[in-house]
């Protein structure tokens, strides 16, 4: 029994590490004197002789204490108004009981306010996690169950805080509300004033915000006069190539493609037009609007954070439905994170995307890459030489090199191309080793069976170094191997590459778009063995929702069930087959949760209850309506005919 | 109670429901606001006598009333209960359970007026007229009413008691040393073991489709991919181009994929289902009863999007209780639903 505790004990400590703050909280007592004083008092059995929890300690102003039970049954005790039980037996035995007993003395003898009490019971596969807020009151909450600690790391544990305790919303939620609002009001702006096709809206809004970067060197926005002779449009015009010789963009031809996208902005009439309503012309009233509410914010932002990228996601989003009138369907921010997560980036890693669209994926790398390292010169490199793009429309390549410049990307590696006309061996020869991509999907059929979602990735994985990691989303049906020459495909993959892995995803990461993605990581250029163990991981509960007029957020428990996530995928824990398949695979299977998946619960007696009283329940509902003889009773089928 | 009573032999006068009855509206309480209990929450569903919710935190409660839904669906309710803004109530002091039924039949009659355009409010309801057997004072008849309900009810329920006392012999019958085993048997000491669907099931066989407009009306259950009514969609005679089972389990395959009943009679099932029939022909339906809640657990991994075909279900495993050879342990699957069958008939005849 002492045994098992102590591996309790130890799982917990991992999950502190995992949190990184194991050196805040401490075994058997703590070192922080008013803390060490209260626990003097502090025995379970009221005895007021010495207790001590199992960690406890302090993040930011938060009390942390932790009581743990080796058995899940020693979780939580309840009296019979459902409430947690303070009774000594209760508090001794139980995790939760002893989490808030705890914790309610610690408020009562120290000056400290808030306390978070955790009952953790169970070990690293099967386990609960029950957090308690207790204020100064000692009144205290229950706060739903986690699977990790990570809630509470220095970075994480004011957000949990705001959201979990004081139901609020946090910055983020609230500047995401903010951009909502903005990028809405400039995109019926720019309908009402500029009368602009969907296609051209974000081009507009990319010049614009090239021409801004000028501000530096000497733009203003006051030159913008309405001016007939040289329209407000050729002067953002002139500062947008200036914008891109300065951004180094070459050859020439790139950048005079470049240009010529943006040439809308000098030549559309109406926009250049001062407008009687605005008392300016609407490309100046879009250019102060951009500055300032997007580009004044940016500056004053810390690089990492995404701001343009969300406003732009946003505005894209309202160019009819997630973009779809352009053609595109946008990753979004959560999922292009957690292919950086999924595929450990590192800072000297190569990353290509060949449908990079607005290059969300190579954004989400650069951030990742560069936060891994302090290395100044590693960082201007990751920049200029370690991120690669192909898009093939001339308009999103446009939105894309713009979208990568605006982003301090010094050399924008971007490429207007058709990826699958390309060689993919010339294209391993750049030496990226990792391939991220969400390819376009449903454009494949018995007539184009190269345009096939299997097809872009098998081509990816040809195209990245040997050893290299791909990870590609797509649709589930690419698979389950349909036609004929998707199943051919997969097994090509599998003579030539390893499968890592399949993640089933939440039906509505694409929000609007009628597909249910799932995620898949290979390594290139390595044969797959028959002996290779494949993870099949069911995401689908990612604690993101739909929220109505908003589209996909985040609820508090996405980050723990992404950091579940991303212990099972590397091996740190183990998880229930509900959640993680790991087997071998052929190449003819569905290569899904769903098919590798049997439910092995053992069922409740509930569940046959139910099964035999529905069964009844039909049985004398047949006989009371004239079907007896369905059960062999044949007289009186009066109702029948 | 002599001669028959029949509807020919009363005399029956209109009435506005309003002259007959006290008229109050329901309340909404949305299902985000109800917190779990024992008062039935009423609103407009064409099933399950109107109960749609368990609550404990009713707005009002009323007892002995007809209710009316919006799509002039009627049902009467004895004890307490609650209901929606989409629920009319009506009150009498000479309503019971019996005449209420008479009544609710009578009122469902004018569904057919009702419909999402012009639902069935409270003041179209009120202002309904009915058609109902009269005394001789010209007044509705609730004598009346409650003994010919009376009379229908016996006929019924004497089926039931029957078939259901003659089931209770069989189940102690069939069990060596009766009830006594039954009450031994203990879930917690079973071995589960994974078996393979194709080495349980025979015969694992989709059904054929057969398209509404070719139904011929019978008495042959038809059975499509529904998750009510253990499947049954319609009664039909067709005799061609169909494929019939018996004593076997159908799965939906397709549409409520997942659901899985059991039928003892011979069916007619379309191509949506697929029939499972175990190796031993003589299988009762005790053990098919067992199986049925765990093949149902495909629900989960299976959707509208993802159909079970026959590839598929060909591959899929379950897990059953197993002897002490590995061998599925039929036995105590059997023993294990003939004693919740006994609770539950045993249950049912103590209230008819």
């Amino acid at each position: 029994m002492a045994k098992k505790e102590t591996r309790t004990d130890f799982w917990v400590y991992e999950l502190l590490k995992d949190a990184g703050i194991e050196d805040k909280l401490t075994p058997q007592g703590s070192d922080i004197s008013q803390i060490d004083n209260a626990l003097k008092t502090a025995s379970k059995r009221g005895t007021g002789k010495v207790g001590f929890p199992e960690y406890i300690g302090i993040v930011k102003d938060f009390v942390i204490v932790i009581e743990d039970k080796a058995s899940v049954d020693k979780h939580i005790a309840r009296d019979e108004k459902n409430l947690i039980a303070e009774d000594v037996k209760s508090i001794t035995d139980c995790a939760v009981n002893g989490a808030l007993f705890y914790g309610k003395h610690i408020i009562k003898n120290t000056n400290y306010k808030k306390v978070i009490a955790l009952g953790i019971s169970g070990d690293k596969k099967i386990h609960k996690i029950s957090p308690l807020f207790i204020d100064e009151r000692c009144s205290y909450e229950e706060l739903p169950e986690l699977e990790t600690l990570i809630s509470f790391s220095e970075d994480n544990i004011l957000e949990y805080y705001t959201r979990e305790i004081l139901k609020e919303k946090t910055d983020i939620e609230k500047q995401t509300v903010e951009i909502l609002k903005e990028a809405q009001i400039l995109h019926e702006d720019i309908r009402n004033y500029g009368n602009i096709e969907d296609k051209n809206k974000p081009l507009i809004v990319s010049g614009i915000l090239l021409a801004l970067k000028e501000i530096e060197h000497g733009f203003l926005l006051d030159n913008l006069t309405g001016d007939q002779i040289t329209t407000d449009g050729q002067k953002i015009y002139s500062q947008i190539e200036n914008n891109l010789r300065r951004a180094n963009v070459s050859p020439d031809v790139k950048r005079d493609k470049l240009l010529s996208q943006f040439s809308i902005i000098r030549d559309n009439t109406k926009i250049n037009e001062i407008n009687p309503t605005l008392g300016k012309t609407p490309i100046k009233y879009f250019a102060e609007f951009l500055y300032e509410s997007i580009y004044k914010s940016i500056r004053f932002n810390s690089s990492s954070e995404d701001f343009l990228g969300r406003f732009y996601g946003e505005f894209m989003s309202y160019s009819g439905g997630d973009g779809q009138s352009l053609g595109i369907v946008l990753t979004p921010k959560h999922i292009t994170e957690l292919f950086c997560d999924l595929l450990d980036l590192k800072p000297d890693d190569k990353v290509i995307d060949p449908c990079c669209g607005t290059a969300g994926f190579l954004i989400a790398a650069m951030h990742n890459m560069i936060n891994k390292t302090n290395d100044k010169s590693q960082q201007n490199n990751i920049r200029k030489n370690q991120l690669f793009g192909i898009e093939e429309q001339s308009y999103m390549f446009t939105i894309a090199t713009t979208n990568m410049i605006l982003r301090g990307d010094g050399k924008s590696n971007l490429e207007n191309k058709d990826f699958l006309a390309q060689n993919p061996s010339k294209l391993q020869l750049q030496g990226c080793n990792v391939g991220m991509m969400n390819p376009p999907y449903s454009m494949g059929s018995k007539a184009n069976p190269t345009l096939y979602e299997i097809n872009f990735t098998k081509h990816l994985l040809e195209s990245v170094t040997i050893d290299g990691k791909v990870a590609v989303i797509v649709p589930q049906s690419t698979f389950t191997g349909k036609t004929k020459d998707e199943q051919t495909i997969k097994e090509e993959i599998l003579k030539k590459h390893t499968l890592e892995g399949v993640i089933t995803l939440n039906k509505n990461t694409f929000y609007g778009v009628g597909t249910n993605p799932c995620i898949a990581v290979f390594i290139a250029g390595i044969p797959h063995s028959k002996d290779k163990r494949c993870k099949f991981i069911n995401f689908e509960n990612d604690g993101f929702e739909v929220s109505k007029h908003i589209g996909l957020i985040e609820t508090p428990s996405a980050k723990d069930k992404k950091q579940h996530l991303l212990d099972v995928w590397f091996d740190e824990i183990e998880a229930p087959t509900k959640f993680c398949v790991k087997t071998t695979i052929e190449p003819s299977d569905e290569w899904l949760h769903s098919f590798y998946y049997f439910n092995d619960e053992i069922p409740s007696d509930e569940d046959f209850r139910k099964t035999i009283a529905d069964y009844i329940t039909f049985e004398v509902n047949m006989i009371t309506h004239g079907r007896g003889y369905l059960f062999g009773i044949d007289n009186g089928v009066e109702n029948e005919k | 109670m002599k001669n028959k009573l029949t509807l020919q032999d009363v005399e029956w006068k209109e009435f506005k429901i309003k002259d007959l009855f006290k008229i109050k509206r329901g309340k909404r309480l949305i299902e985000k606001n109800r917190h779990k209990g024992d008062v039935p929450y009423i609103s407009a569903t064409s099933s399950n006598n109107g109960i749609t919710d368990f609550i404990n935190n009713p707005l009002f409660i009323e007892n002995n009333k007809l209710v009316v839904t919006t799509f002039c669906d009627s049902y009467y309710i004895e004890g307490n209960f609650t209901a929606s803004d989409e629920i009319t109530m009506l009150g009498n002091k000479n309503l019971n359970k019996y005449n209420g039924l008479f009544l609710s039949s009578m009122i469902k009659t004018n569904q057919s007026k009702y419909a999402f355009g012009r639902k069935a409010f409270t003041d179209r309801i009120s202002t309904q007229i009915i058609m109902l057997p009269i005394d001789k004072n010209g007044n509705p008849n609730w004598q009346f009413m409650e003994d010919y309900i009376k009379q229908e009810e016996k006929e019924i329920v004497n089926k039931v008691v029957k078939y259901y006392q003659n089931r209770l012999d069989e189940i102690f019958k069939n069990v060596a040393g009766g009830g006594q085993t039954l009450n031994s048997i203990k879930y917690e000491n079973v071995n589960w073991k994974v078996f393979e669907f194709k080495a349980i099931f025979r015969e694992i066989k989709r059904g054929k489709r057969l398209t509404k407009a070719n139904h011929i009306d019978g008495k042959t259950p038809y059975i499509s991919s529904s998750a009510l009514n253990n499947g049954v969609d319609n009664f039909i005679s067709n005799n061609d181009n169909i494929r019939k089972f018996d004593n076997s389990l159908s799965l939906a395959n397709s549409g409520s994929v997942g659901a899985c009943f059991y039928h003892k009679y011979e069916y007619v099932a379309s191509d949506h289902i697929t029939s499972l029939k175990l190796d031993d022909e003589n299988a009762d339906e005790y053990i098919y009863l067992f199986m049925a809640t765990i093949v149902k657990r495909l629900e989960e991994k299976y959707s509208f999007n993802r159909e079970i075909n026959d590839i598929r279900i060909k591959r899929e495993k379950l897990i059953l209780p197993a002897d002490e050879n590995g061998n599925p342990n039929f036995e105590y699957m059997s023993n294990f639903v003939k004693n919740i069958q006994k609770e539950n008939i045993e249950k049912m005849l103590n209230y008819i």
